[in-house]
């Protein structure tokens, strides 16, 4: 017999309950609370900015250029930005930027500034949501040393259970994406004493920009 | 997995004399009840939300083998690879095997308790494998040889000073400036880590839940070592243990949502992924060989018996912090690499409870575990069960025998024992000075060595019943 026959052998004969199937998730019993269902993106910067990213709002997409420009100038984070494949963020006037080098390189492994697009935020948790694709590949989260990540208003979310039936709807047919990521913040640490100290593995600087 | 359980007494007493420990434990004692605390009340209810959880544990663990069979299915559908092993060598053996195909010779770690029970580490190294945790804490414990003391925080037991001298002696850092501040050591630690995840041929990460509707591998971490370890080299193992797997997202996102504020009062844990399967055709990176490795090693017994429930835990940490014995002797006196409450009920089961046998002892029975566990482990109970089976296996030393012995003999006559008693209050209220009894005499010596006894009211309870009964009755 091998190891997967005995194992689940021995959970068969240890269960009383001979039928069982997965059941639809409306069994479970989850009642999300009432978020207030009124300001969402509201509820979603005061709870990021708690967990220490910060947060520029912006009129239209357009704008995000001259504000990555702006906020790379504040923190004196240099003037190479990474843009990675997406087209979303490629096809912007970045020509306009004068001071502001980019390319669609990989992050250099010593830390850069990246931008992304994400896929959703979840206000009750001030998560970002970033789901990987050939457009996103998964390590623009986690190489660079300031991450900046572009969030529209009518992305944000109330809870994860919204979360769980928009992805079921958008991934209906088609196998989930491959990573699926929430980000609260920029990486920490409480392995050096208390209070965490920020800037662990991944980025030490998450900043977003709604539009 | 190997265990020094045996040596509780003597490890506590080391423990209970070393006092940077004490500095260490004594901060776990004072800020994780206030954090975890208010990081529950942000859910209206808390207690509904444990209901829920516990609810949700015992319904997949009622039918374990059909979400084990469905997280099975949909992993292979995505191109990932399932394992099933029996016990830790099994588990140890396939893990070599998966590292060998692929060729590897380094191999990075993201922190998972599964692996330390299964002492992964020394059996890569003793097949010609660098292995490197990157979890910063592991990565210190690693360097310095020792145990995790916490299954949170393994290097709770290490103080600032000694994480600077370790990464002097081991990053040839013998001529530079020391490191003081703990930024500089974060810095330090993660310039030497980065060049390792880039190098590493296989990244082993374990898991917090399998989600059996999707396929989909949970994995939380507040440093984003374990999307590192998981996505940079070309081979992915996950490695956990059957009770792992939850049925939905619903049920994932309740785990989460209790997980985080019980373990470090956050609402969320700064990186929570969930990963399904290997990359695919069109992506241009993440890892070609996904496999996860599914550990037994003593949980299938453990269900329909009475330890089942302990297999609800998510490994959150709220036992460990909030419990008195934990927190005077630290993670290192259980011998185990679980320790604390859900340590002691886990370790016997795990490892045989000849191995394990003062763990059960090591409680007050003051049922604050129960009280904050997030899944409603009844974990007194659990306790109690082993200390029967100790009983009964005659394992209990002879002196605590006999005491029982005595005891209920006492106990089976009113008479004897009301006048032993009374003659105990007595004597009692003779040592004490100022209301505490700070020395006794005899095997008394040994509770008042670390600390003192109120005086008892001198009286026995039914003497002062029998006294004043009579007025009670008239008002
Ligand atoms: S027993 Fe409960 S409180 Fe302890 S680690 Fe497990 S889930 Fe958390």
């Amino acid at each position: 017999m091998t190891s997967r026959d005995a194992i689940l052998t021995k959970i068969r004969n240890a269960r009383s309950n001979a039928a069982a199937q997965i059941k639809p998730a409306d069994d479970v019993g989850i009642h999300p609370q009432a978020t207030p269902a009124g300001d969402l993106l509201g509820q979603f910067i005061e709870l990021a900015r708690a967990e220490v990213a910060t947060v520029d709002e912006l009129g239209t997409v357009a704008e995000v250029p001259a504000a990555v420009a702006r906020y790379m100038e504040e923190q004196g984070l240099g003037n190479q930005l990474v843009l990675g494949p997406d087209p979303q963020l490629g096809d912007l006037d970045w020509q306009s930027i004068a001071s502001l080098k980019c390319s669609q390189e990989s992050p250099h492994p010593d830390g850069d500034t990246v931008i992304t697009a994400c896929y959703a935020a979840v206000a009750d948790s001030g998560a970002l949501v970033v789901v990987s694709s050939p457009d996103h590949p998964v390590e623009l989260n986690f190489l660079p040393a300031n991450h900046i990540v572009v969030l529209r208003r009518d992305q944000v979310l109330e809870d994860f259970e919204r979360l769980w039936t928009q992805l079921r709807q958008d991934y209906a047919g088609k196998p989930w994406p491959r990573c699926i990521n929430l980000i609260v913040g920029p990486s920490r640490t409480a392995d050096l004493g208390f209070p965490p100290k920020m800037g662990a593995h991944g980025p030490g600087r998450v900043h977003i920009l709604v539009v | 997995m190997q265990t020094t359980s045996l040596k509780f007494r003597q490890l506590a007493s080391q423990a209970l004399a070393d006092e940077t420990l004490r500095t260490a434990l004594g901060d776990v004692e004072r800020i994780m009840p206030v954090i975890r605390n208010s990081a529950l009340d942000q859910l209206e209810n808390p207690e509904a939300w444990f209901d829920r959880a516990s609810a949700s544990r015992d319904r997949t663990l009622a039918e374990l083998d059909v979400y084990l069979e469905a997280f099975e299915q949909k992993v292979q559908q995505l191109g990932g690879h399932v394992h099933w092993a029996a016990d830790g060598t099994e588990a140890c053996e396939i893990i070599a095997g998966i590292c060998e195909t692929a060729g590897a010779r380094t191999v990075t770690k993201s922190k998972s308790m599964v692996t330390e029970e299964i002492e992964l580490n020394a059996f890569l190294e003793s097949r010609d494998m660098t292995v490197v945790e990157t979890d910063l804490g592991e990565y210190i414990i690693q360097l310095r040889g020792e145990r995790p003391s916490h299954i949170l925080a393994p290097a709770l037991h290490v103080t600032l000073s000694e994480v600077a001298e370790t990464f002097h002696r081991h990053h040839d850092l013998e001529r530079a400036a020391p490191l003081r501040e703990p930024t500089e050591m974060l810095l330090e630690a993660r310039a030497v880590l980065r060049d390792r995840f880039l190098s590493a041929d296989v990244g082993i990460t374990g898991a917090n839940f399998l989600v059996a509707e999707t396929g989909g591998v949970v994995i939380v971490t507040n440093e984003g070592n374990a999307d590192l370890t998981a996505s940079l080299p070309d081979t992915h193992i996950v490695v956990t243990g059957i009770e792992k797997v939850v049925p939905t997202l619903e049920d994932a996102g309740l785990m989460l949502r209790l997980l985080a504020r019980s373990a470090a009062g956050q609402r969320l844990s700064t990186y929570t992924t969930l990963i399904h399967g290997p990359r695919r055709a069109e992506d241009s990176s993440g890892p070609s060989n996904f496999h996860v490795v599914l550990l037994d090693n003593g949980r299938s017994d453990m269900l329909g018996t009475q330890l089942q429930e302990m297999l609800r835990c998510i490994r959150c940490s709220a036992c460990i912090n909030h419990c008195p014995v934990y927190t005077a002797v630290g993670g290192h006196a259980y011998g185990s690499v679980y320790s604390g409450p859900m340590g002691a009920v886990l370790t016997p089961g795990l490892a045989g409870l000849h191995a394990a046998a003062h763990l059960p002892n090591a409680s007050t029975f003051c049922g604050r575990c129960e009280e904050v566990c997030p899944v409603r482990i009844p974990i007194p109970k659990m306790l109690r069960y082993w200390r029967d089976r100790e009983f009964e296996r005659r394992m209990t030393p002879r002196s605590v025998r006999y005491g029982l012995d005595w005891w209920t003999h006492m106990n089976a006559s009113p008479r004897i024992y009301r006048s032993l008693l009374g003659i105990a209050a007595r004597l009692l209220r003779g040592l004490s000075s100022r209301g505490w009894i700070t020395r006794l005499p005899g095997p008394g010596r040994a509770w008042t060595r670390y600390r003192d006894m109120p005086t008892p009211a001198g009286q026995t309870f039914q003497h002062q019943w029998r006294r004043t009964r009579g007025r009670a009755g008239e008002s």
